[in-house]
């Protein structure tokens, strides 16, 4: 690292050493690797920005509402069938178009048009007159193990001019097994603007389906085995076996309360437009799968990747910034002011600081507090028991410092304290507080995910957080590695950039470790 | 070695800084879990609910007593508890008071959770608690400890003399990625794996508590064969976190083993003894490890005096009943009294350690000043 030239401005200088020192950095492999590792996570904090919504700590924690609710649970990551598993994948039919649509006056056309109503059950319930439009999908099931559900969401909209509670929607869900069964698995008899969401259910598994099995299912036991079911055959008359092949999915959808051609035409001129999304939840989903609950865990590990780089610099650059400051004084000016700096470091090197951190998160939590504020207090004791090593370090610096002849000469010339201190030491103490500033920034992002390990909850999705979500489910998540590993990788990925700088750092500014 | 006036100025002196430094930590700590309020709050809730399962006692169908009698006994049993917990005096009065108690470790666990944890149950006091705790988190965690030192202080002065080597390059991959990963995350990973998926290890801790007993049953009947087969269970429970604790402990060890020889190595006398044509071994072992016996043996001491205190994340994984999980536990359940006495042993413990080396380095030394 070169010396501060005269006529260059403290601040270019500091701009400077870290551009040189980032051309250092790169010529060793440590270096480079944790450089990359960095890059890496400031990219993926960007993406992570700008896709995840604003609200959406809010949303993680409500486990029971929507989008969770859409999503299978406990699904591993998909591309782990090119490694073998066997499993289910998640289908997301978007804004499908209907297959059919079309006016019904004559009620043998809803027959005509949509086979799967039975003429004996369908014929009692449906009112036979209105705008039918038919959906259909096709889901290729090719798996030992069973896809957990199937949802249609509806997504109605309409032109202020529509009154959309006039208008009732019946809604029937089908499944045509690969053996020709056709199972009702749904139906829904809402007005327009009810209209949002259908699960399938086993309450209208018709009788031909038990019969056709000759199966000794209570009722109870069709609804815990519901989608064993749906995509299984029996093997014996209480066991099952998946049914591979292709499964056809048809929701159908009888616009009803207005006159027919009335609706044809406010779909036809865009005043109304409903948009049907159906979801076959598998047992494989997304990128990294989901927890317990159905949460898309890509999502709440993109979310860690700012919060630990907040975090992490924050901490890091308070600690570097109050420990440099406090050991320059107190190497500079010594006397009394050494002695309180010296003992307060003695004091808060004492302290245990994890109880203290434990103590002061049950207390947040007992009062209530979440999210940021709950962070940052916790961020604020970290700061406050951890600059002790810097504070030592730069003392010890400034002290060699202070008594080398060229301070002693600038001294002589009348150069003002602060000159001396911003001119010649703090320059000197730069690099190593660079180092040491590398080095801290994990330490804030462990502790955080150690408290929520052990149960402080600060209402925030970090990797500690997912973690401790399956820790809190060790029963369960124990089978789960997809929910185990990668929040602890990440973390581990985060620390070794900055441990890996920190060492080679470390070799760049302490010369007698450079290799020979 | 005698001792000159000024050396036992300079011990006296560090021994008065050292106390003071331990009672400025306690009182801090007995301000800090006072002046939250935290634990009053969770108090407040264990007084209520005991209140209220008095209450249901005295109303159960069959009672004998009246409505405004019931009425007068519950509040004479609020009044009690809320004196029996000090939650009729101010905080400072509550959490100070119990300070010069510490000394004798003359207090009482509050909470029956925190009896509960160790396998003990209520009247307990704070030292008995602790007394039962510390052998446990010294099987895991101090034993560990010493492993890793045994492990790196030979190793590590060889890892210096190689710099360079694949070896060296390895151990600083190593010592990376422990410091990178939490031990606790590796703790969850290992009973993941060897627990759950594997089968090798036992996936609930616990057990320890009645094999530990057992063991001192033994150890107090002389039954030998006794203390060989419970030795036997012990060591199925604390294999894992044992070598869990080590793994990730001994990267950081062999750095800083071989942080503290690369200084030595590259001294001239270290060149000269080479070219003399000394063999590799004796070089380190006369003229390294003699060098870099006093900062190892700082190292080590203050490692293992700090290793006492547990390690409250880990300990909790495993749910390894020591005094990390004492720790948790009392904090959790707001136990003020056991919180402070275990501030107060761990650091005395520190702090003892820290004096032990002063005074070493004031009679080893001469050069050492205030």
């Amino acid at each position: 690292m070169s010396k501060m030239p005269v006529k260059e401005s403290f601040i270019s200088y500091i701009a400077r050493s870290i551009k040189e020192g980032l051309r250092e950095v790169l010529t060793y492999n440590m270096g480079r690797v944790g450089l990359a590792i960095l890059v890496f996570m400031v990219v993926m904090s960007m993406y992570s920005i700008i896709v995840l919504p604003g609200d959406f700590p809010a949303m993680w924690r409500y486990v029971t509402e929507p989008p969770w609710i859409y999503n299978p649970r406990s699904a591993l990551p998909s591309w782990v069938e090119y490694l073998g598993f066997d499993v289910s994948e998640t289908r997301t039919y978007t804004a499908i178009r209907p297959q059919e649509s079309r006016v019904i006056i004559n009620p043998d056309d809803l027959f005509r048009y949509a086979p799967e109503v039975e003429r004996a059950l369908g014929a009692r319930r449906v009112a036979l007159i209105g705008y039918l439009e038919v959906y259909r999908v096709e889901y290729n099931l090719d798996s030992r193990s069973y896809p957990q559900d199937i949802i249609v969401l509806f997504n109605v909209k309409a032109s202020e001019n529509v009154n959309l509670t006039n208008i009732r929607v019946i809604a029937l869900l089908y499944v045509t097994r690969p053996d020709d069964v056709i199972l009702k698995i749904g139906e829904l008899s809402v007005s327009l603007n009810m209209l949002n969401y259908m699960k399938a259910t086993h309450e209208y598994f018709s009788l031909p389906y038990v019969s056709y099995y000759n199966l000794n299912l209570t009722l109870d036991e069709m609804k815990t085995y519901f989608n064993i079911a749906v995509f299984g055959k029996p093997i014996t008359s209480k066991e099952f076996e998946s049914l591979r092949g292709t499964y056809q999915i048809t929701l159908i959808l009888l616009y009803i309360g207005i006159d027919p051609r009335e609706i044809s035409r406010l779909i036809a001129d865009r005043s109304l437009s409903v948009s049907v999304d159906i979801k076959v939840l598998g047992t494989s989903y997304g990128l990294l799968g989901t927890d317990i609950y159905g949460r898309d865990l890509f999502m709440g590990l993109l979310f860690g990747f700012p919060v630990a780089l907040t975090i992490g610099f924050l901490v890091s650059l308070a600690i570097v910034a109050i420990g440099l400051t406090l050991g320059v004084i107190s190497g500079y000016f010594g006397g009394r002011i050494d002695e309180i700096i010296q003992r307060a470091i003695d004091i808060i090197a004492n302290i245990p600081l994890l109880p203290i951190l434990i103590l002061v998160g049950v207390a947040i939590q007992t009062q209530g507090w979440a999210g940021w504020p709950a962070l940052s207090i916790i961020m604020i004791i970290l700061v406050a028991f951890s600059w002790g090593g810097v504070a030592i370090i730069s003392r010890s610096m400034a002290l060699s410092i202070k008594s080398e002849p060229y301070v002693e000469a600038a001294k002589a010339l009348g150069a003002s304290t602060t000159r001396i201190i911003f001119r010649h030491i703090i320059p000197q103490i730069i690099p190593y507080a660079m180092a040491a500033l590398v080095f801290g920034v994990p330490s804030a992002i462990i502790a955080e995910a150690g408290l929520s390990v052990l149960g402080i909850d600060h209402g925030l999705p970090t990797w500690g957080r997912l973690l401790a979500d399956a820790q809190a489910n060790r029963g369960v998540a124990y089978n789960m590695w997809w929910w185990v590993l990668p929040p602890g990788l990440l973390l581990g990925l985060f620390s070794f950039a900055f441990v890996a700088l920190g060492f080679t750092l470390e070799t760049i500014v302490e010369p007698r470790l450079r290799r020979r | 070695m005698p001792l000159d006036r000024r050396s036992l100025r300079i011990i006296a002196f560090r021994g008065l800084t050292l106390t003071f430094t331990l009672i400025v930590v306690v009182i801090l700590t007995a301000i800090i879990v006072g002046a939250t309020g935290y634990d009053e709050v969770i108090l407040r809730a264990v007084i209520n609910e005991q209140v209220r399962a008095y209450r249901e006692e005295l109303s159960r169908p069959g009672s004998q007593v009246s409505p405004e009698e019931r009425e007068r006994m519950v509040r004479e049993y609020r009044d009690t508890l809320v004196r029996v917990y000090g939650l009729d005096k101010p905080w400072y009065i509550r959490s100070l008071s119990n300070v010069p108690r510490l000394v004798t470790l003359d207090l009482y666990v509050t909470q029956e959770e925190v009896a509960g944890v160790l396998g003990l149950r209520r009247p307990l006091k704070v030292g008995d608690a602790i007394a039962v705790a510390l052998p446990r988190t010294i099987i895991m965690i101090t034993l560990a400890y010493v492993i890793s030192a045994f492990i790196s202080v030979p190793i590590g002065p060889y890892i210096a003399y190689k710099r360079g080597s694949v070896f060296d390059k390895s151990v600083i991959v190593y010592a990376a990625i422990t410091n990178a990963f939490p031990v606790w995350w590796i703790a969850m990973l290992s009973i993941f794996i060897f627990g759950f998926y594997l089968g090798l290890a036992p996936t609930s801790y616990r057990p320890i508590i009645a094999q530990i007993s057992k063991l001192s049953d033994a150890i107090y009947s002389l039954n030998i064969t006794n203390i060989i087969l419970t030795f036997k269970d012990i060591l199925y429970y604390s294999y894992l976190p044992i070598l869990v604790v080590t793994f990730s402990l001994l990267g950081a060890w062999l750095y800083s083993a071989r942080a503290v020889a690369i200084r030595v190595v590259s001294e001239d006398y270290v060149a000269a003894a080479r070219a003399k044509g000394l063999s590799e071994s004796t070089i380190v072992r006369k003229y390294i490890l003699r060098v870099i016996a006093g900062p190892i043996l700082t190292f080590v001491i203050l490692g293992l005096a700090g290793s006492i205190g547990g390690y409250i994340i880990t300990e909790t994984v495993f749910d390894w009943p020591g005094m990390g999980l004492l720790y948790y536990v009392a904090i959790y359940t707001g136990d003020s009294p056991t919180i402070l006495a275990l501030v107060y042993v761990t650091t005395l413990v520190y702090i003892i350690a820290r004096f032990i080396l002063e005074v070493l380095y004031v009679i080893l030394d001469p050069r050492v000043k205030l």
